[in-house]
């Protein structure tokens, strides 16, 4: 498919959500889908004016490389230097980028928030081929942040990874012996 | 003295009776809530967070590929976390973003390559003032013109408070109803691209917002069963936590960004820096042209949908086409380092403005501090600027001192700072994607936070690469929650009979005109470039 039928496509996606959300709001009483009615309403046609303006042509979205935000965005640093990146690698970065974003949470959901940020930096920056110094400093740096700041100084409670669940283990003893051995070092017991 | 000038002056007195007028009944109520500001912003910890947050903005703003908004998107969740009061939290959220625009000169006029979007026209006469050698000047006139900006900015709300305190206390719910529609609409229409697709989004954002357990009905609104959707608490009875879709919708498609594109940092090297204090001189010497720049920066912060990549470059043209230098361009004119400068660090006082006053943001910074406002339980209009005047005066002190400390630690340490722009795009990474996950989870210590950021972290990609308007669906979100509160207010009052107000007919009136305005251009642009192809 070519970018203006993804671009069609995420238009009727849209379209299709916002209908089964009017459709949804048809069962709740007055008060509770007048909000959704009022402001639903005249979105749906947005939508359908927009999309039957792709369909036919009258609207093609801008190519994705040259439309930042105002006041969001920098423009990307490549462009910034005046050099562009051939589509195949650009295509292949995004995909690896989404699977460690993806990767990330994954970890954070299977092994818990400490072990898994730590586990992804480490891996993250071995595949980035960055020197051992600076692997090991910044896990170091990102467990210890997460330790040390957010467990033992904010009290974040950090659920357990459900590895650990599923397998009957616990990491909370072992950070929470962390903590107190550092609150006794601070001076804080 | 020109004519030009003498009108300008004009103008200012005319402002200045005005000003007098309105503000003679509130002129005590000011200065009181005012000194109790300022001692707020000094007291601990509010202090320790503006430091933090002042840090956190420098190193941030002289960093290529990554955006003060998304910073203070992924700060967010600390702050309500932290459990920090309004004046702490704004300290530390304000003065890291107060400090951006400024920072973000250094690397522009250093590298050529902008630290902030708001900086980009800096690089145009002060690249080349670096490469004559002459970087210290630029960035001394930078720096000092940036500080007077930033300082006519903050005045700017000062000044604003008695003139828009009347006329939002004669508002009732109706109006402010209309007015958050307003809000939307603007944003939609005016943030660039296609104003259908930005009304569209605006609509989606006020949709997602009623996600979660109605507290009027208990009626389970699009909550799947789940009873994380239903929210409530900080919430205030909505499903979808504002930090885990902020930090979705700016954060994840920017790591996405950095990664693919962003792979290097500015490799050049920089010699020592002099000529810093006759930068300085050169800024006080165009003073008259740092305050119209100012001026210029302020009023476009107050137009919706615009900000500090606009104004810069309006900046940028009015100081050289003053400055009768229009043949030198790009050659290192120093006017064209000090008008920009000026201008995109006091679009923030203007864009707070009409953040304060009517809940309505200038930009996509103001409608994420929209949502720090409402999350720490303030209301933007009569309550800021009456019960809160307070809170709402210690922004403006955040303002300030926040600019002062910068600009002075920056004149201090300007060698060392250069250094900083060399971190590689690959070592942010992780600490990035720590503070996204670690940000978004503080929202209610679930895994459920980190869904929502995923779900719309793949929903901000897909707006930036379809050209969908990201900042009009967030304030949707944001505005959503108070626009179905004063609707339900609204309808039990009055029914539909609420439409036919005069205040929301002049509202509705303003709407029309603001969807019509982008399109009436769009079209005659369309016809203006027709005979030419």
């Amino acid at each position: 498919m070519s970018f203006h039928g993804y671009s069609i496509a995420f238009t009727g996606a849209l379209f299709l959500m916002l209908a089964w959300g009017l459709w949804e709001a048809s069962k709740w009483e007055i008060q509770a889908s007048l909000m959704a009615w009022m402001i639903g309403l005249p979105t749906a046609a947005l939508l359908a004016l927009q999309l039957a303006r792709q369909i036919i042509g009258t609207d093609e979205t801008p190519a994705p490389a040259d439309k930042d935000e105002p006041g969001v965005f920098n423009a990307s640093l490549l462009e910034q230097q005046g050099e562009t990146l051939d589509p195949a690698e650009e295509r292949r970065r995004t995909t690896c980028i989404i699977v460690w974003v993806l990767g990330f949470a994954a970890a954070i959901w299977l092994v818990g928030f400490q072990l898994g940020v730590a586990l992804m930096t480490f891996l993250y920056l071995k595949s980035a081929r960055e020197s051992w110094g600076a692997v090991v400093s910044i896990t170091a740096a990102v467990l210890g942040a997460v330790v040390l700041a957010f467990d033992c100084g904010m009290h974040i409670f950090f659920a357990e990874g459900k590895l650990f669940v599923w397998t009957g283990l616990s990491t909370s003893p072992l950070f929470t012996s962390v903590c107190y051995n550092v609150s006794v070092l601070v001076g804080a017991r | 003295m020109t004519g030009n000038r003498r009108l300008t002056w004009l103008a200012i007195l005319v402002v200045l009776a005005l000003w007098i007028y309105l503000a003679q009944d509130m002129a005590a109520e000011i200065g009181a809530a005012s000194m109790k500001g300022l001692l707020r912003v000094f007291a601990w910890p509010a202090f320790g967070y503006l430091l933090l947050g002042n840090v956190i903005g420098f190193a941030v703003g002289m960093l290529p590929g990554l955006g003060g908004p998304v910073t203070m998107a992924l700060m967010l969740g600390f702050a309500f976390q932290l459990k920090m009061d309004a004046v702490e939290a704004f300290s530390f959220l304000l003065g890291m973003m107060a400090v951006t625009a400024t920072t973000g000169d250094i690397t522009s006029v250093l590298f050529g390559i902008p630290g902030e979007g708001s900086t980009a026209s800096t690089i145009v006469e002060g690249h080349p003032m670096a490469k004559k050698g002459e970087a210290g000047r630029a960035l001394g006139a930078s720096l000092m013109s940036s500080l007077m900006g930033a300082l006519v900015g903050a005045c700017a709300i000062a000044v604003a408070i008695p003139i828009v305190t009347p006329l939002v206390l004669s508002l009732g719910t109706p109006e402010f109803f209309m007015l958050t529609v307003a809000g939307v609409t603007f944003v939609g229409a005016l943030s660039g691209g296609s104003v259908v697709k930005g009304l569209a989004a605006g609509g989606l954002g006020f949709m997602f917002s009623l996600v979660g357990l109605d507290m009027q009905t208990a009626t389970e609104r699009y909550t799947f069963g789940f009873i994380y959707l239903w929210g409530g608490g900080e919430t205030g009875g909505a499903g979808i936590g504002l930090v885990p879709a902020t930090v979705g919708l700016f954060a994840i498609p920017e790591i996405v960004d950095l990664a693919t594109k962003g792979g290097s940092i500015a490799q050049a090297h920089v010699g020592r820096l002099g000529g810093v204090l006759q930068g300085v001189k050169d800024a006080l010497r165009h003073w008259w042209l740092v305050i119209r720049c100012s001026a210029m920066g302020t009023y476009i912060g107050i137009i919706p949908g615009m900000g500090g990549p606009v104004s810069q470059w309006v900046a940028y043209a009015h100081a050289m086409q003053s400055s009768g230098k229009q043949d030198q361009v790009g050659t290192g004119v120093i006017e064209g380092v000090v008008g920009p400068g000026a201008a995109n660090n006091s679009t923030l006082g203007g864009a707070l403005i009409p953040t304060i006053a009517f809940g309505i943001p200038g930009n996509v910074t103001t409608a994420i501090l929209l949502g720090a406002f409402l999350i720490l339980g303030l209301r933007p209009g009569t309550s800021m600027l009456t019960k809160d005047l307070d809170v709402t005066l210690s922004l403006v002190w955040v303002l300030v001192v926040s600019n002062v400390i910068t600009v002075s630690v920056c004149f201090l340490f300007l060698n060392q700072l250069a250094r900083l722009t060399r971190i590689k795009g690959t070592l942010l990474i992780p600490p990035l994607l720590l503070f996204i996950y670690l940000g978004s989870y503080t929202h209610s210590n679930s895994i459920g936070d980190i869904v929502i950021t995923l779900i719309f972290g793949a929903l901000g990609w897909l707006m930036v690469t379809f050209d969908w308007s990201r900042p009009a669906l967030l304030l949707g979100l944001v505005l959503g929650r108070l626009a179905d509160n004063y609707l339900w207010i609204t309808y039990s009052r009055y029914e539909f009979g609420f439409l036919a107000r005069p205040g929301v007919l002049i509202i509705l009136g303003i709407i029309i005109v603001s969807i019509a305005y982008p399109l009436i251009s769009q079209r005659r642009r369309v016809r203006a470039a027709e005979p030419e192809s």
